[in-house]
Order: structure tokens, then sequence, then C-alpha cells
């Protein structure tokens, strides 16, 4: 049976960041953290919002894997005990991405972000080919 | 060090800085200052020659797209921009580069010892263009992607 877990806002990521032992970094008006694994990794994460802001579920499995290195289980688990995580720890599987190009280049024909969601990234690509194969 | 670059002792550098000054940067020749019989050594170039040297570290971009958010992630550094549109997310992204960089060059010592040290050439390359270009960087790294080169960044951070 899958856990059920709250919406995430930015004030669980400063709580998580908390019960993980990050260093809280204020260097602008984003709210910065940093880790130092025994690794000899630095993981770093920022909040950019107001704390009370939701996080999207696509975000929020950015954050989740490729900055603070963990699972959704895991950082749950880390919020409620307020105990840091014993790393490493297998991650969730990767959200849907696109090459930033393809999505830059859509834009350039009037094809905006909301309308390349609707696409798998192999079809954005495809079509932003097209539209280059239609002008030359 | 290699004969292969002009060199100094830093005693002779010192008292001719403004000839040394001369030849790195009207003369575009970079030179080598050392000390302690060449057991410190230090090379001094010019910032848009260095900033040349490091352009091949461009930064691949790829996108996360939510209901009304755009996530940009930046590999090989790990920084992410967040925005409603591709736009807002590239500003947010400056503003991360912009704070990394610095504190990555404040601390350069604690740095060096982590596996972020291989982020420097390209913390390096975006510190040294100027804050007025730096979001024309950041564009033509996207734009860069477009030819295959960028999946051979890609692989290889």
């Amino acid at each position: 049976m899958t856990p059920s877990y709250p919406a995430p806002t930015w004030a669980h990521i400063d709580a998580f960041c908390r019960a993980d032992r990050w260093d809280e970094v204020r260097e602008t008006d984003h709210v910065h953290w940093e880790k130092l694994l025994p690794s000899g990794e630095v993981l770093r994460t920022h909040r950019s919002f107001a704390s009370d802001k939701p996080i999207s579920q696509g975000r929020f499995g950015v954050i989740l894997r490729e900055q603070l290195k963990v699972s959704r289980d895991e950082f749950w688990r880390a919020i409620e005990t307020r105990e840091p995580v014993d790393r490493p720890v297998e991650l969730d599987e990767p959200e849907k991405e696109y090459p930033a190009w393809v999505v830059l280049g859509l834009g350039k024909y009037g094809i905006h972000e909301a309308r390349v969601r609707a696409m798998s990234p192999e079809e954005a690509e495809k079509l932003l080919q097209e539209k280059w194969a239609s002008q030359s | 060090m290699s004969a292969l670059l002009p060199e100094r002792q830093f005693s002779e550098a010192k008292s001719a800085l403004s000839d040394v000054m001369d030849e790195v940067v009207h003369e575009r020749r970079p030179q080598v200052v050392q000390r302690h019989h060449g057991k410190e050594a230090m090379l001094l170039v010019r910032p848009d020659d260095v900033r040349r040297w490091l352009d091949t570290f461009r930064l691949a971009l790829r996108v996360v797209l939510d209901e009304n958010e755009v996530t940009l992630v930046a590999d090989p550094v790990g920084l992410s921009g967040y925005g409603d549109s591709l736009d807002t997310a590239v500003d947010d992204l400056l503003i991360e580069l912009r704070t990394y960089a610095q504190r990555f060059f404040e601390r350069p010592q604690f740095y060096a010892q982590t596996q972020a040290a291989r982020h420097e050439p390209w913390l390096a390359r975006f510190a040294l263009t100027h804050p007025d270009a730096q979001r024309d960087l950041l564009i033509a790294d996207i734009e860069a992607g477009m030819s295959t080169g960028d999946h051979a960044v890609a692989s290889a951070v």
C-alpha cells in the first residue's frame, strides 16, 4: 500500500533541512541550505518563495532526487522523527524531463510550456524538428 | 615549472609590476610568477583569455514541467531555477548561479576538498562573464544543446 503524504510546501523543505542537519545560508532574498556528506558530496538547495506556498509534484521530485538526495518516504520520515537521513538511499524514479533547448525552441513558434507539457519529450523534440524542417 | 611560459621571480615581478601587467594585458602574454625556488607559483593572465579557454564548459540544461510551473536544472553544478515560465526560471537560476559562484570562490579551500571541486571551471566561466551578459550566456548554453555537442557534454558530467 502506498503511503499518503501531505501536499509539500516550502516550509516542509525547511523542516527537512533542519531535521537532516543542513547549514542555512542567507545570502540573498532566497533561503539557501547546504550539507556536506561524508562522501565529500556537497548538497545544495534553496527556497525562492514564501514558506506556505505549495510545491508542484514534478518540482518536488527534482528537489528530492537531485538536491536532497532522498526518497519521498525518507523525506517525510525525517520531518516526523527529526532525525537525519542515513544516505545513500534508493531514490524515486526521475520526473519526465525535456531538454531546455526543446522548450525554448518551441516557445519561439508560439508553443509554450503548457502545450509542451501535454507531449512526451520525444514528441516535443520531433515537433521542433518538423518546425525547423518546414522553414528550410 | 614549464619554461614554455615566461617566468619571473616574485621580487622581480613586484618591482616591475607595471611592465608585467603590460605584457599580460596588452601583449596577451601569460606570466608565471614564482617564489621559494619555484615551490610556489601563480599564473597571471587576462580574465577574458581565461573566459575563452573555459568556453567548452557549457551548462547542460533540462526542464521539468508542471501546471504553471517550470523547473530548470543545470548540470553538472546541480542548481535549479524555479518559475512560472522558462523565462522566469532562467532568472531564478541566474540568482542561484551568482550565489553559488560567490560562495564557492569565497571558500575555495573548503570546496577543493569536496566533490564540488569539479564545478570550478563551470563556475569560473560564469563568474568571468560580465553580469549584464550572464543571462545571454545561459540562453546560449540552452541553444547550444540544439547541436549534438551538448549530448557529449551532458554525458561527460
